[in-house]
């Protein structure tokens, strides 16, 4: 009886100092491996998952990680964080063709994940996809490391009624069985903008821009980014609403480094090589060069591109 | 206590439900400085060293680091991931000849070590991380020191890919990276990001076509090699042996013997928008090596006079 109110008064404590109190749900919640869903996600009384912390948060609020552990595969269906700032492994193992993170929340919903690990099991329980956007404003994706997922990051606002937006820095997407990330416009405009983001050995497609709509531009930036050992195709580009900006990045080591069907490419400070060949821009794509790429080593398909004036 | 107990039990329970059930194995395993290898490596009831841990892990698992400690060295025979995301030091310290990882793992296994310290602390030496067989390797976020041996050495007996960023290799009395294949015929390639090579007594990173046929595509990307015995970045390969290539961008090769040394017929570096300052030679191509710069390179401060390479076109 006196150890429960040991642990009633700091938990009242923490409740008193949360912003939103007598709520059902808490601006700030807290997930642990050593937790329980039961719980009301409080400090001192931590809940389990993912899933179950967000179930718990106000829109808006945060879930913050306690300590290294897996927290199992969330669905977001609000403006949410969730935040793992270094305190250890903040964990997803998927399988059984599952989705990690389903982010479906609403058209003015910004979403924030930071220092998540994610991986698929694989054989024999099946992997899955990392991180599936269908719906919201937009996702920021920090600090995280997706491997041996068949799709990493999925950006497919198939159900959204707005524009739409996907940061990832600081990432590592590595050992896709089918594609590392998969940006689709779906008529709607979109921007996706990756720095500082390594995908490494997809077995077919490394970066991919398509659409399913002719209509809604699709921009995409990439700098400071490394895409090697894509089996099929490091850039793929294919849609005509599409425009890549690729910037100060290294495309090595793919079937083709940068391939584009329809939309633009445009090339600057970056380096491709290593490729089965460069690049290729047929049979409607344009890959236009600023004429300061290292384009060499490659077994084919290495001519200077078209190239547009610096400014 | 009963309650104790059971917030235990059902904790525990919990645990097994989120992992694959009914194993011996399973797809997350747990060490801390404070487990047991004698445990079962849950959340619980961690192990004591990465060897436990990874004994117990499912192909394609996970071993999940709790706290500071030294792991010890480990033998990997399967896909796997080490993950300390920032919870304090994940050690290994390596002595008696030995290596702190070593990778003998399957032809289709990827393999993933983030942030771990690997330290040789003499008393025989050894190297660091080994990789004889598996898919890939990607090491992220590590810091590997004062080993006798190479600070990473990808010897791959077939084809495998190398990835490496965000990561410190210093002060190893011989090379801080060396990629080194094995075969007939075999794919090899290293791609490096963001890596810091410090003041080890052999090369910065050499790639050596000598042990295979095939190709070796190597690029280094934002990193520097400073302070290096030899050279700061060092290709090896002969005609007959696997045309072996290396790409050098927004890098820098400082204070060396060789900013970059590269030697035989089917070694070519090619260098863009880096610095080569303050090294004995600036460069050296011998035996038919071929050198080629992007004409944006800063090559001033040698001890050599700083000889210009042949340029080729940027495009």
């Amino acid at each position: 009886m006196t150890r429960c109110r040991a642990v009633l008064v700091p938990a009242l404590l923490a409740l008193c100092l949360t912003a939103w109190p007598a709520q059902a749900q808490l601006a700030r919640t807290f997930v642990s491996s050593l937790g329980n869903d039961a719980n009301d996600c409080q400090r001192q009384t931590p809940c389990r998952t993912f899933q179950g912390a967000h179930d718990q948060t106000l829109a808006n609020g945060e879930i913050t990680v306690l300590d290294p552990g897996g927290y199992g595969a969330v669905t977001i269906t609000k403006a949410i964080s969730i935040i793992n700032d270094g305190v250890g492994e903040a964990g997803m193992l998927i399988s059984g063709g599952l989705t990690g993170i389903t982010i479906n929340a609403g058209a003015n919903d910004a979403v924030s994940l930071r220092g998540l690990t994610l991986k698929g099991l694989g054989a024999p329980f099946g992997s899955g996809v990392g991180i599936s956007f269908r719906n919201g404003k937009s996702v920021t994706l920090e600090n995280c490391t997706l491997r041996n997922l068949t799709v990493a990051v999925s950006f497919d606002p198939l159900f959204a009624t707005g524009p739409t937006s996907l940061a990832v820095t600081n990432t590592v997407v590595a050992d896709s069985l089918n594609t590392g990330i998969s940006i689709v416009g779906r008529g709607l405009a979109m921007t996706a903008v990756l720095d500082r983001v390594e995908v490494h050995n997809s077995n077919t497609l490394g970066l991919q821009v398509a659409s399913t709509s002719a209509s809604g531009s699709v921009r995409v930036t990439v700098s400071e980014s490394v895409i090697a050992n894509s089996g099929t195709t490091g850039i793929s580009v294919g849609s005509e609403t599409a425009g890549v900006m690729v910037s100060r990045s290294m495309v090595a080591n793919n079937g083709t480094g940068i391939g584009v069907t329809s939309g633009t490419v445009r090339l600057g400070a970056s380096t491709v090589t290593g490729n089965g060949a460069g690049w290729s821009a047929f049979p409607n794509g344009s890959l236009l060069s600023y004429g300061d790429n290292n384009i060499d080593g490659n077994t084919a398909g290495e001519a200077p591109p078209p190239s547009i004036a610096t400014k | 206590m009963i309650k104790a107990t059971r917030f235990v039990c059902l904790s525990a329970l919990l645990c097994l439900c989120l992992a694959v059930p009914a194993q011996a194995q399973l797809a997350r395993t747990f060490v801390s400085s404070l487990g047991n290898d004698a445990n079962d490596c849950q959340r619980l009831t961690p192990c004591r060293t990465f060897q436990g841990a990874h004994d117990k892990t499912l192909a394609n698992g996970e071993i999940t680091v709790l706290d500071p400690g030294g792991y010890g060295a480990v033998n990997i025979t399967k896909a796997i991931s080490i993950i300390n995301d920032g919870v304090g030091e994940a050690g290994v310290l390596v002595s008696g000849g030995l290596s702190g990882m070593t990778i003998n793992a399957g032809a289709s296994d990827s393999i993933s070590l983030r942030g771990l310290t690997i330290k040789g602390i003499g008393f025989g030496g050894g190297d660091g991380i080994v990789f004889n067989t598996g898919s890939s390797i990607t090491i992220e976020n590590c810091a590997i020191r004062t080993l006798t041996g190479p600070g990473i050495r990808f010897l791959p007996q077939g084809s495998g890919r190398l990835a490496v960023s965000n990561t410190v290799v210093t002060d190893n009395a011989s090379s801080g990276i060396t990629v080194a294949p094995v075969g007939s015929g075999i794919t090899v390639s290293a791609v490096l990001s963001r890596v810091e090579l410090h003041n080890n007594t052999g090369h910065g990173f050499i790639a050596n076509g000598g042990g295979s046929t095939g190709t070796i595509r190597t690029t280094i990307a934002d990193s520097v090699a400073s302070g290096h015995g030899v050279a700061g970045f060092a290709l090896s390969a002969f005609p007959g042996e696997a045309p072996t290539s290396l790409m050098v961008v927004r890098s820098v090769t400082a204070n060396n013997a060789w900013g970059f040394n590269l030697n035989g017929g089917n070694a070519t570096l090619r260098a863009g928008q880096s610095a080569v300052t303050g090294n004995t030679f600036s460069w050296a191509a011998d035996n038919g090596a071929v050198l080629r710069s992007y004409g944006d390179n800063n090559i001033d401060g040698n001890a050599d006079g700083d000889p210009a390479p042949t340029t080729i076109a940027k495009k």
